[in-house]
C-alpha cells in the first residue's frame, strides 16, 4: 500500500500506526483497559 | 504549477488558476476516498477478529487454568474449518500480522531497556547456536530423504528464524521453486498450529518458570504469531520473554539468508549479491526498531506511568486481534505439506525443542 505516493511495507505501517496510537495515549484521548 | 497532460488527457495548453487547483483537489479527493475504500474492505474481517478474540476472553474467565490465547486461536480454527467464511471477512482476517507488529511495537513501552539487552544477549547466543543447528539438520536429513538442498534450506531456515517470512525471503534469495516453498510453509503452519497448544502443555507437566518458558517459546516455536502465542498462554512474563528472544531471531534472519544466497552463489546456483548492506537492511525487520525505540524513551522517563499501562493494555488488544487471526487463518485442507517435508520439519523440530530446552536450562539457572 501507498503513502503519499511511496510504497509503505507493512513492517513500516506498524511503525506508523503505532506511532499514532502513542501520540494519542499521550494526548489522553486514547484510554483502552484490559 | 503546470497541470499534469498525457496523451489519453490531452492539456491544449495552460489552464486558469482555478481549474488548476481544483483539479489538484479533485486528484486529493480521489485519493483520500480511495485510502478510505482501502480501509473499508477490513473492516469486516477486523469486526470478526474482535468478536472471535473477545469471546476467548469471556470463555477463558470462566473455565479455570485456561488463556484467552488458547480459546481464541481454538475458537478461530473451529470456525475456519467447519463454516466457510464469506469472501468480505477475508481482508479484515489476513491483516493480523499488522496488530502483531503494531503490538509488539506498542508493548516495547513495557520493557525497560537494559532488560532487552539483558535477555536478548543470553537470548542471541542461543538464537545463534538454534538457528546453525536447524539449518544443518535440516540440510543433512533432506538429502538423506532426496529432497531437494533448497526444500532443506527453506525447512532450516522457517524452523530455524521466523516461520513464513523467513521461507518467502529465502525463497526470493537462493530462486527456490515456488512449490519446495509451499511444502515449507505448510510444514511450518501445521508445526506452529501443534506447538501452541502442546508447549503450555509440556511446560506446566515439566513445572518450567515463566523465564524458562518463554526462552524455550522464543527459541523453538516458528513464526513469530504463534510464537508469542505459546508464550502468552503460559503466562504473561512468559510471553514477555518469548517476544524479546523471537526479535533477536527475526532480527538475524537477513544475516541468515544472505548467507544463504552467497553458498548458493558460490555454487553458482543463484546471481551474486551485488550490494550485501542494500540486501540485509531490506529484510531488517523495522518494527523492531520501533519496539527498541519505545523502550528507549520509556526508559529514559520520557512516558508517563498511566501512558506505559494505557499502550501496553492497547497492545493486548492488537494481540487479541492477531490470536484471533491464527486461528481463522488456520485452514487445515490446505496444510499438504507432504509426507517426506514433513517427515524432515519434524525431526527438525523435534530435535530442536529438546535441544533448546537442554540449552536453556544449562546457561539459565
Amino acid at each position: 500500500m501507498t503513502l503519499f505516493g511511496r510504497r509503505v511495507t507493512l513492517d513500516w505501517w506498524s511503525v506508523i500506526l503505532a506511532a499514532v496510537v502513542v501520540l494519542f495515549i499521550v494526548v489522553g484521548w486514547v484510554r483502552v483497559p484490559w | 504549477m503546470t497541470a499534469p497532460s498525457s496523451p489519453a488527457h490531452p492539456s491544449p495548453g495552460p489552464l486558469p488558476e482555478g481549474a488548476v487547483a481544483s483539479g489538484s483537489l479533485a486528484r486529493e479527493t480521489a485519493s483520500a476516498g480511495d485510502i478510505l475504500r482501502k480501509g473499508l474492505i477490513y473492516v469486516p474481517g477486523v469486526l470478526l477478529l474482535l468478536a472471535v478474540g473477545y469471546l476467548g476472553k469471556v470463555v477463558a474467565e470462566y473455565v479455570p487454568h485456561t488463556a484467552y490465547v488458547i480459546w481464541a486461536i481454538a475458537i478461530g480454527m473451529v470456525i475456519r474449518n467447519t463454516i466457510p467464511i464469506p469472501k468480505v471477512f477475508l481482508p479484515g482476517i489476513g491483516s493480523y500480522e499488522l496488530w502483531l507488529k503494531t503490538g509488539i511495537v506498542l508493548m516495547g513501552a513495557k520493557f525497560a531497556f537494559q532488560n532487552i539487552l539483558a535477555v536478548g544477549g543470553t537470548g542471541l547466543a542461543m538464537v545463534v547456536l538454534e538457528i546453525a543447528l536447524s539449518i544443518v539438520v535440516a540440510a543433512y536429513l533432506a538429502r538423506k530423504f532426496g529432497l531437494s538442498d533448497k526444500l532443506g534450506s527453506l525447512i532450516g531456515v522457517g524452523v530455524g528464524i521466523c516461520g513464513v517470512s523467513a521461507v518467502i525471503g529465502a525463497t526470493g534469495a537462493i530462486k527456490a521453486r515456488q512449490e519446495d516453498a509451499s511444502y515449507a510453509i505448510a510444514t511450518i503452519l501445521i508445526f506452529g498450529a501443534v506447538m501452541v497448544f502442546l508447549y503450555p502443555f509440556i511446560g506446566r507437566i515439566v513445572g518450567m518458570s515463566d523465564i524458562h518458558f518463554g526462552y524455550w517459546a522464543g527459541l523453538a516455536v516458528d513464526n513469530t504469531a504463534e510464537c508469542l502465542a505459546t508464550g502468552f498462554a503460559y503466562s504473561e512474563g512468559a510471553g514477555r520473554v518469548a517476544t524479546v528472544v523471537k526479535l533477536c531471531r527475526n532480527a538475524l534472519m537477513g544475516l541468515v539468508i544472505l548467507f544463504m544466497a552467497l553458498t548458493y552463489a558460490r555454487r553458482g546456483m543463484t546471481a551474486e549479491v551485488t550490494d550485501k548492506a542494500r540486501f540485509l537492511w531490506d529484510r531488517f525487520p523495522k518494527f523492531v526498531l520501533g519496539f527498541l525505540a519505545l523502550s528507549l524513551a520509556a526508559t529514559f522517563g520520557l512516558l508517563a506511568q498511566e501512558s506505559v499501562k494505557a499502550m501496553a493494555d492497547f497492545s493486548k488488544w492488537l494481540f487479541l486481534l492477531t490470536f484471533a487471526g491464527v486461528g481463522l487463518s488456520t485452514e487445515f485442507s490446505r496444510m499438504k505439506a507432504g509426507l517426506k517435508p514433513f517427515a524432515v520439519g519434524f525431526v527438525v523440530e523435534a530435535l530442536v525443542s529438546v535441544m533448546t530446552i537442554g540449552m536453556i536450562y544449562l546457561v539459565i539457572t
